[in-house]
């Protein structure tokens, strides 16, 4: 065991003694100087108290955004951290803080200080072309003191200088035939005092640390290292991302804790033909970059899941495991028919994901078992060919009092596979409505054999609406607001509703763009077009 | 060197951080954290004789917390804090007894009692302050304080309130010419009503409010976040018994207005300073949360109702408009709002007989005025819910009957029904060039084609006129006061008489300076926030603030160029150019010289020195007060607003029929901004971040919900397209508008409501149906009123179908 750890913080490394396990990144910094000051206030559905951390993300190092308030001192070991107050300091010139001190963007340090560090990750992401990906750079900002058309302005000048930058380097790379590296960002680009720091990172050690009240807080980096610390520790609390966990710090006392995130096998995406399989320790934020193209409902769905600091940490297994009611997620999942992976010392089990809640709001998962993966079929077409389907048609729509940094009223997620006109299969899955994510069924049964038109669409209403009425009433024990319950009733019809009127005809899998608003809000535009020639 | 280490690269200078207390080790970090609050409880270091002062040493700093009622009226049966004092670290628990003297808030807070002693009349109404150590034994002693309520029913809305004819004063009245006549007179008439909710800042950081006791107590510290820090001086000042003079508040900067408050800190720092008189330390109050009712600061909820006579053709010729405004239990400023809704209400519209009548409703709640735009937004939007339903029953499109109400020739009415004249040109100005820049008309037909091919999403759009007042109708508060000094090395220091709302007032502060004098800008530094320095800052809401400001800059430098000419001419006059005019000087590029001059000018530092040395005074107080300003209440007739800003905006929203979230297209806006040249930057953020406190409010803050902050829009929920143009005002520097772009966008955020109900319209609204929008149009209010709309459509059509059935039957039957 040791007593301390240490990590990078805005460019000089620190070391850590003895300090609480339980302690923030946000806590901890209030302690450690006065420039931190601001790192006090930071309530979460505000977007919390970003900084960037850098890491390794299995070969590629990355700069992502996190919330301060929801990061575990020990999860940072080995890391870097950059505080916005660092990166204003460490390098004025950084085409970011040029962009930042030629406007009025808010009011407040402190807010500056989130716009600064949103604008960072977007300046170091290879994967930021488009003005359609600015609201899911910036979703974690929620005041009403920004100033949001300049901030756009500015941030679409960074994101196309930098994008032709990129070009740049990639064209220089052609040569030597990496310029892959170049568009998956593991090639410095930039060289900057940053991005040098971000490549020097090793890999990870794995970390077994005891604070002064003789917690520990064990980091492993293999999946038989982990179940013998499981076994050895039956009482210790797992972690993976610790966005919901975190929060409940200096409220809850664990006794210790297990962080998953070290553990290499957890950290893969395995691309098959016919499936992915998602470690349970992946980023939703890499699933969403893995996945997101060929499965367009994820990227979707993650739009409007927490903000960018919440789905660069949290994973699937920990939201899995953690079984959020309103979860945008286990909808979706189930109507992508996956399957959750669980590993114990007694071996492996599997089961789709609607049946890993059980009617109390919690899992299935037993004491000493964990969640592995997910397994993810993929629908290509020559996939469904090969089962006699013609097309599948699968979205999924989330609705809630804004679009980011909110508990979601209700998340429906539906999916058809269809022989010519006709309904093979159906899932129909919701959340909100109760403790648990639910499948209705009935109404799934209804729809098979049915031809896909709107007459089906409508005779299949009164049957979502009673399995709808049935579960809202036996959730509506701790549900007393009347207006509220009948508006997720509604919305149980209304969503499948949109489904069937976006998706009208199965020839066109793609919706129709009826709710993005495409020509006005220029999401397609990219920030830098490559085919005008580089000067 | 472990492996930990290696990771950071083998030249990484690891340096150990540790605490300061080394052999702690074992401290907890809550322990710790009590340790450091400790420390920075030190204040000015010097031993103080506790015999001689009564005062503790300056070491001490004590922590207090406020017990609050839970109910929103009860009467107290029974209150026993015995054991709350013998908690461990407690000092002190002063109930409504324990306070010396009479139990009352004082100046500003007419009938509120410090300590709530018989009765509790609002959520949070503080019942105990509670003394100690620190939060955790405040909170252990709050635990043990018994308090036995009789819980009451109370008043909780403004239909509860009108309804027990609960109210604080007479109605208040502003008129036009003979209403009741008029309207009886009229073609039609249509009587409805429009609530508007409350909306709350949600600040951004928890508050606290400290009293520092200096100087063996000769003078006290008060460290706050307000909006209008002097008040709390006076109150402190009152409270402690020393002269005002002897009350320093430190105030914190705001993000923008509804980043603080006004008279709530001034309620708690009176209760933060009775505490420290007791415990002779300084004092530390701490709140559970921003949301707290002392602290939370919503606005005052509304209700409208309204009476209206117009023609076929959707002249309005007369309005009856009374206004409930929720006032809580305490009204403290309220009626100053309320004043600002009666003379906002008529909007840029000219109607020949208008009568706006305003009452304060008694609620057991507690409300507040902080938030930008209060009380002109409800008289506004209240009067464009009249239009709407006007255009309803015409027929006619809304902007057609806006355009043909609008104050000028086509009504021929120029002056508000309070006798102030509007400037009719100026509305026709900004309505163009907002209908203009965003083809309005064209966009009106695209909507339409778009609506007709969308089952599901239906688009509304909207333009929306905003006449806005700059000022107060309170008149004392509207004067700004500026210093400015300037050192011998010739730069410049400005103090404004305004906190800091983080807005970049000082940069335009700066700015304008470094113009006036002809200097680099890296020579002017702006202090915002010394407020110290002013016997009276102007206050940060409800008046034209940094106009007022700016205009007190102008006068202080006005006065420091006209010494500084007058050494000019002195010094040319000794380099033997006697010929120089005093007025033709000019200050340009760190030169001083006449504007066409033959030989060198002078250095701007050589002026400043020479000036110092000759003993010329460079020290400006400046001073701006808006002239001829009254308004009598009496009367309803007054002139209150030094002029009148105008602005109009065009809304682009669409509504997700099956979920009812909406999102805002696009945005066109066309406002006067300030009168001061080149500074859109400012007037631009300001725009945008006032519109989305207003668009906050009209859409999804909900007080309802638990979660009221989740409504709160964020960066994904701006509008798609945001287009601005600011237009100079009419009129020059020294009598054009002010700087409106701070409270009047909130207004134009109505205009998301106005396209709304043509969106709805798509769905089939029409005026047949009784169907009233929401406000706040949170997703499932406005999933709701479709549903509504296509149940009373359905309905109608049943009937339609079944009188049809029953007149065949009978024609049948007949034959």
């Amino acid at each position: 065991m040791q007593s301390w750890f240490s990590l990078e913080l805005d460019g000089r490394p620190y070391r850590v003694e003895k300090d609480d396990t339980h302690l923030t990144l946000a806590q901890f910094l209030v302690q450690l100087d006065e420039i931190y000051a601001d790192f006090s206030f930071g309530e979460s559905w505000r977007g919390g108290c970003p900084v960037i951390v850098g890491q390794l993300e299995k070969d590629a190092p990355r700069f992502r955004l996190n919330d301060a308030t929801l990061l575990l001192m020990p999860q940072l070991a080995g890391r870097q951290v950059w505080t916005p107050q660092g990166i204003s300091n460490s390098d004025p010139n950084h085409p970011v803080n040029i962009a930042l001190s030629s406007g009025i963007f808010e009011s407040g340090s402190k807010r500056n200080g989130s716009l600064a560090a949103a604008l960072f990750e977007g300046f170091y992401r290879p994967d930021l072309r488009r003005r359609g990906q600015m609201n899911d750079q910036f979703d974690s900002l929620v005041t009403r003191s920004l100033n949001v058309p300049s901030v756009r302005d500015a941030a679409a000048r960074v994101f196309a200088s930098v994008e032709q930058v990129r070009h740049e380097a990639a064209q220089k790379a052609e040569k030597s035939g990496k310029e892959n590296q170049v568009w998956t960002g593991r090639k410095d680009i930039h060289e900057d005092r940053f991005s040098k720091r971000l490549f020097q990172l090793k890999e990870y050690a794995e970390l077994n640390y005891v604070d002064g009240s003789k917690r520990r807080f064990y980091r492993p980096k293999t999946l038989v290292d982990l179940m013998r610390l499981k076994r050895e520790y039956p009482e210790a609390q797992l972690i993976a991302g610790g966005t919901g966990l975190a929060q409940d710090s200096g409220k809850v006392e664990w006794p210790n804790l297990i962080s998953v995130e070290g553990v290499d096998e957890l950290n893969e995406i395995i691309t098959d033909q016919d499936y992915w399989e998602i470690g349970s320790a992946v980023s939703l934020t890499r699933i969403a970059e893995t996945i997101g193209r060929e499965c367009p409902e994820f990227a979707k769905l993650m739009r409007r899941f927490g903000s960018r600091p919440v789905r660069n940490r949290a994973t699937l297994g920990g939201y899995l495991a953690t079984a959020w009611s309103q979860g945008q997620l286990s909808p979706l999942l189930i109507a992508l028919n996956a399957r959750v992976m669980l590993l114990s010392n007694d071996g492996e089990r599997n089961a789709p994901v609607s049946q890993f809640f059980d009617k109390n709001g919690g899992t299935i998962l037993q004491p000493g078992e964990i969640v592995r993966s997910v397994v993810i079929p993929r629908s290509t077409d020559s996939l469904l060919d090969s089962r006699g389907m013609t097309a599948r048609i699968c979205d999924a729509y989330s609705t809630g009092q804004r679009r980011n940094l909110v508990d979601p009223f209700v998340t429906g997620a539906f999916a058809l596979e269809l022989r010519e006109k006709v309904v093979a299969k159906a899932w129909i899955a919701y959340s909100g409505l109760g403790k648990t994510p639910v499948r209705i069924k009935e109404a799934e049964e209804f729809l098979a054999g049915k031809t896909w038109n709107e007459d089906t669409m409508h005779a299949v209403l009164p049957v979502l609406h009673k399995s709808a009425g049935a579960l809202l009433k036996a959730a509506s024990e701790e549900e007393d607001d009347e207006e509220a319950a009948l508006y997720r009733k509604q919305l149980v019809i209304t969503l499948f509703q949109k489904f069937y009127y976006q998706h009208p005809d199965p020839d066109s899998v793609k919706p129709k763009n009826l709710s993005a608003s495409n020509e006005i809000g220029r999401l397609e535009q990219p920030f830098f077009d490559a085919i005008t020639p580089l000067t | 060197m472990s492996d930990e280490d290696k990771d950071l690269g083998e030249d990484s200078n690891v340096t150990p951080f540790r605490f300061p207390d080394e052999d702690e080790g074992s401290e907890t970090f809550r322990q710790r954290l009590r340790r450091k609050r400790m420390e920075v409880g030190e204040v000015d270091g010097s031993a103080l004789d506790r015999e001689a002062t009564g005062w503790r040493a300056s070491d001490r700093h004590l922590v207090m917390m406020l017990l609050t009622s839970p109910h929103a009226s009860a009467t107290i049966a029974k209150k026993d804090a015995s054991a709350a004092r013998r908690v461990e670290g407690v000092e002190a628990v002063l109930l409504a007894e324990d306070i010396p003297g009479e139990n009352e808030l004082g100046p500003g807070f007419p009938g509120e009692p410090l300590l709530a002693d018989q009765e509790v009349c609002y959520v949070g109404q503080p019942l105990a302050i509670i003394i100690g150590e620190d939060e955790a034994s405040c909170r252990a002693a709050r635990e043990e304080i018994q308090i036995d309520y009789h819980e009451l029913p109370g008043i909780l809305n403004l239909e509860h309130a009108a309804a027990m004819k609960s109210y604080h004063s007479e109605a208040r009245k502003t008129e036009r010419g003979d209403v009741r006549a008029a309207i009886a007179k009229s073609d039609n008439r249509y009587q409805g009503e429009l609530t508007i909710a409350s909306q709350r800042p949600c600040l951004e950081i928890q508050p606290s409010i400290t009293i520092r006791p200096m100087n063996r107590g000769e003078t006290i510290r008060v460290q706050a976040k307000s909006l209008l820090p002097s008040r709390i001086r006076s109150a402190v000042a009152r409270v402690s018994g020393l002269p005002e003079s002897a009350v320093e508040v430190e105030s914190e900067a705001a993000n923008g207005l509804p980043g603080a408050l006004e008279s709530e800190p001034v309620r708690l720092a009176i209760l933060a300073t009775y505490a420290a008189l007791k415990g002779r330390a300084a004092v530390t109050l701490i709140l559970d949360s921003p949301t707290e009712p002392l602290i939370a600061g919503d606005r005052h909820a509304t209700h409208g109702k309204y009476t209206v006579g117009f023609s076929d053709d959707g002249v309005i010729e007369a309005a009856n408009i009374d206004l409930r405004f929720d006032a809580g239990f305490f009204p403290g400023d309220s009626q100053a709002f309320l004043d600002r809704a009666l003379l906002h209400c008529d909007s840029v519209y000219g109607i020949p007989d208008l009568r706006i009548r305003g009452i304060l409703c008694k609620t057991n709640r507690l409300t507040s005025g902080s938030m930008p735009g209060e009380g002109a937004a409800q008289g506004a939007w209240v009067m464009e819910e009249l239009i709407q339903r006007v255009a309803g029953i015409t027929g006619i499109p809304a902007d057609e009957i806006r355009e043909k109400n609008f104050y000028g020739d086509d009504t021929g009415v120029n002056t508000t029904p309070y006798g102030q004249p509007v400037n009719p040109s100026a509305i026709q100005r900004v309505w163009n060039h907002a209908i203009g820049r965003s083809e309005y008309y064209d966009r009106v037909k695209e909507v339409e084609k778009w609506n007709r091919r969308n089952p599901s999403h239906k688009r509304g759009i909207a333009a929306t006129p905003v006449k806005f007042g700059l000022g107060d109708p309170r008149p004392e508060r509207n004067m700004g006061m500026a210093l400015i000094h300037i050192l011998p090395d010739g730069s410049v220091q400005v103090r404004p008489g305004l906190i800091d709302l983080r807005d970049g007032l000082d940069l335009q502060l700066k700015e304008e300076i470094s113009n006036r004098f002809g200097i680099s800008p890296a020579n002017v530094r702006v202090i915002p926030g010394d407020l110290n320095a002013v016997p009276q800052a102007t206050p940060a809401n409800a008046v034209d603030s940094a106009g007022l400001i700016l205009r007190a800059m102008a006068d202080a430098s006005e006065q420091l160029l006209k010494q500084l000419r007058e050494t000019a001419v002195q010094l040319f006059a000794a380099k033997g150019h006697t010929e120089v005019d005093i007025e033709t000087i000019v200050f340009t590029e760190g030169k001083v010289g006449p504007e066409s001059f033959p030989g060198a000018p002078l250095e701007f530092n050589e002026v400043v020195a020479a000036a110092w040395r000759r003993r010329v005074n460079l020290l400006a107080v400046g001073y701006h007060r808006t002239p001829n300003l009254w308004w009598d209440p009496e009367l309803g007739a007054g002139w209150p607003f030094s002029s009148f800003t105008y602005a109009a905006v065009v809304t682009e929203i669409q509504v997700d029929a099956f979920t009812g979230e909406i999102q805002i297209l696009r945005v066109d806006v066309a406002h006067e901004g300030s009168p001061t040249p080149d500074q859109s930057a400012r007037d631009e953020a300001q725009l945008f971040r006032s519109f989305s406190v207003g668009a906050g409010w009209i859409l999804s803050e909900d007080l309802a919900e638990d979660n009221a902050e989740e409504g709160m829009p964020g960066f994904a929920d701006a509008p798609l397209q945001w287009e601005s143009d600011r237009l100079r005002p009419s009129g020059d520097f020294s009598t054009a508008a002010g700087d409106p772009c701070g409270e009047a966008p909130v207004l134009l955020a109505g205009s998301i409501r106005e396209a709304l109900w043509n969106a709805l319209r798509a769905f089939g609204l029409n005026p047949a149906l009784n169907i009233d929008l929401p406000l706040p149009a949170t997703p499932s209010a406005v999933l709701a009123t479709c549903t509504e709309i296509s149940k009373q459509l359905a309905q109608k059509e049943k009937e339609k179908q079944e009188a049809k059935a029953e007149a065949e039957e009978s024609v049948g039957k007949a034959g």
